[in-house]
């Protein structure tokens, strides 16, 4: 199994001293320990990764203080799912062109991953995300923030996110002046 | 209502169509052409940058607290937010807070002029010659209003036909030269066919992907070959769809590009029937017929053992 999903991962790991393991041990800043496939979180992790290589991944429990457990739950959670999901169709892209820009799209099932999920414990994990440098969880999250801002008006937006309006409003009438091409359809 | 009114034609113009009926043809054979022709065109091009399908999944949770976590967030990722939003919704983020202020203008533009027409996308209806001049205004000042660069510009929507939107489309592109932008698609929506290219575009170094549809290509004749000095030094992909150019352009363009990965070539109106390609790249070439047979069992089949085939759509479009 490690052989399968290892490819260009097999080296880095073969360095690592409990190469026999195929799972690493994280610890969230409340100390709750979770596992999580040690060739998944390296792929998806450069921080994990870079940790794995260099030999700094504790056997006990990984400390990750920047880190909730629930966040944390939701990383090991995903890099499992991404472990074992098959690129769907719609990653091999939908039209005849080329499709060499890179992929964005958030698959089905990482849509419904981030849609359970409540205001809050979105953004734990977009914070987690960005701090373990998973591009991928980051494209995710920071995409369905957007579905969350799309077609919205400033203040519908500020409504949902709990966004304070610090202009005066002569600032505001300034920059609905400035840009009224995106205004005028209000 | 006296008149019979005249047939809702919406790619012949009035002269073309005066002009046909004189000659005895039956103008709703261009206009079906043309029809097929765009709507093939569409089918090659990259999906609208920012574009996701009617959000499905809009309902989201309302926030827990009273706390504002989305401003919290580091700066790269508000800018990683706003570069995924339509360019409208992108740009009225300025309006939330003054930590919003500057996000738009330093993420990526992503501008399409399909989400300025409401439904176009959704093939609620149909980008019309009338719609052109609205479109115009608001995408001169989205160009303007953006310091750049421009991370994906799709302009599809337009017709180019009258001097003055010419005039219009060559300042777009010498601001696209100017700010850079990586992902470009420009098509023209006839009538006519012929409408020239601004020469500008060979200015623009800084493209990665390159869509054309329905221009005619500059005159590279008179153009020195720019070997070491290329045009689009990072041009790794280039399609052109019903294109009218001569072979000697398509050399230009080939030279011009030292990193191409991808070109395709669908439909060639004019005299590209031999391609060139002599080893100095390893460029992944398709040419794609018309049928739109080869449309989605193409994925099927691994790119470079794609068939090939070339079809001259003079046919269709007379």
């Amino acid at each position: 199994m490690e052989v399968d999903k290892g490819k260009g991962e097999a080296e880095e790991t073969r360095k690592v001293a409990e190469a026999d393991r195929d799972t690493v041990t994280l610890k969230s800043s409340d100390g709750k320990l979770f596992e999580v496939s040690k060739e998944a979180a390296a792929r998806l992790s450069t921080v994990l990764a870079g940790m794995i290589a260099g030999g700094s991944i504790d056997d006990n429990g990984t400390d990750l203080k920047q880190i909730g457990s629930e966040a944390l739950e939701n990383v090991v959670d995903y890099c499992n799912k991404h472990a074992n999901s098959i690129p769907s169709a719609a990653l091999i892209s939908s039209s005849i062109s080329f499709n060499t820009a890179p992929f964005k799209e958030p698959e089905e099932w990482e849509r419904k991953f981030v849609d359970r999920l409540s205001h809050d414990a979105l953004f734990d994990l977009v914070e987690a995300a960005n701090f373990l440098g998973m591009e991928r969880l980051l494209d995710v999250t920071c995409h369905k923030i957007s579905e969350m801002m799309k077609g919205k008006s400033p203040d519908q937006i500020r409504e949902v996110f709990n966004i304070k309006n610090d202009y005066t409003k002569e600032e505001l009438e300034e920059i609905r002046q400035e840009l009224a091409w995106a205004f005028y359809d209000d | 209502m006296a008149n019979q009114p005249p047939a809702p034609f919406v790619h012949v113009d009035a002269a073309t169509a005066a002009d046909m009926r004189r000659r005895g043809m039956d103008p709703h054979e261009l206009e079906q052409s043309a029809r097929g022709v765009l709507k093939f065109v569409y089918m090659c091009l990259p999906d609208a940058p920012a574009y996701a399908a009617p959000v499905l999944s809009a309902h989201s949770a309302p926030s827990d607290g009273p706390e504002d976590r989305i401003s919290a967030l580091p700066f790269a990722l508000l800018r990683n937010i706003v570069s995924r939003l339509p360019a409208k919704d992108a740009a009225r983020t300025t309006a939330l807070s003054r930590r919003w202020r500057p996000v738009w203008r330093c993420a990526p533009l992503a501008l399409a002029d399909a989400h300025l027409l409401p439904g176009a996308l959704e093939g609620l209806r149909e980008p019309l010659r009338a719609d052109t001049p609205g479109l115009a205004v608001t995408v001169s000042r989205a160009l303007a209003a953006h310091p750049g660069p421009f991370g994906a510009v799709h302009l599809v929507c337009g017709y180019y036909g009258d001097a003055a939107r010419q005039r219009e489309l060559a300042r777009w592109v010498e601001t696209f030269a100017a700010k850079g932008v990586q992902e470009l698609v420009l098509v023209n929506r006839p009538w006519p066919l012929d409408v020239p290219l601004p020469a500008s575009l060979l200015a623009v170094d800084t493209l990665t992907r390159l869509y054309l549809g329905v221009w005619k290509f500059t005159n590279t004749s008179a153009l020195p070959q720019r070997g070491a000095g290329a045009a689009f030094p990072h041009l790794r992909e280039l399609v052109l769809c019903a294109m009218e150019m001569e072979s000697r352009d398509l050399d230009f363009l080939l030279a011009a590009s030292p990193v191409l990965e991808n070109l395709g070539i669908v439909g060639s109106r004019n005299k590209v029937n031999r391609l060139r390609l002599v080893g100095q790249h390893p460029v992944r070439a398709d040419l794609l017929e018309r049928s739109g047979r080869r449309r989605r069992g193409g994925h099927a089949v691994p790119r470079a053992a794609r068939p090939v085939g070339i079809q001259d759509e003079r046919r269709l479009l007379h």
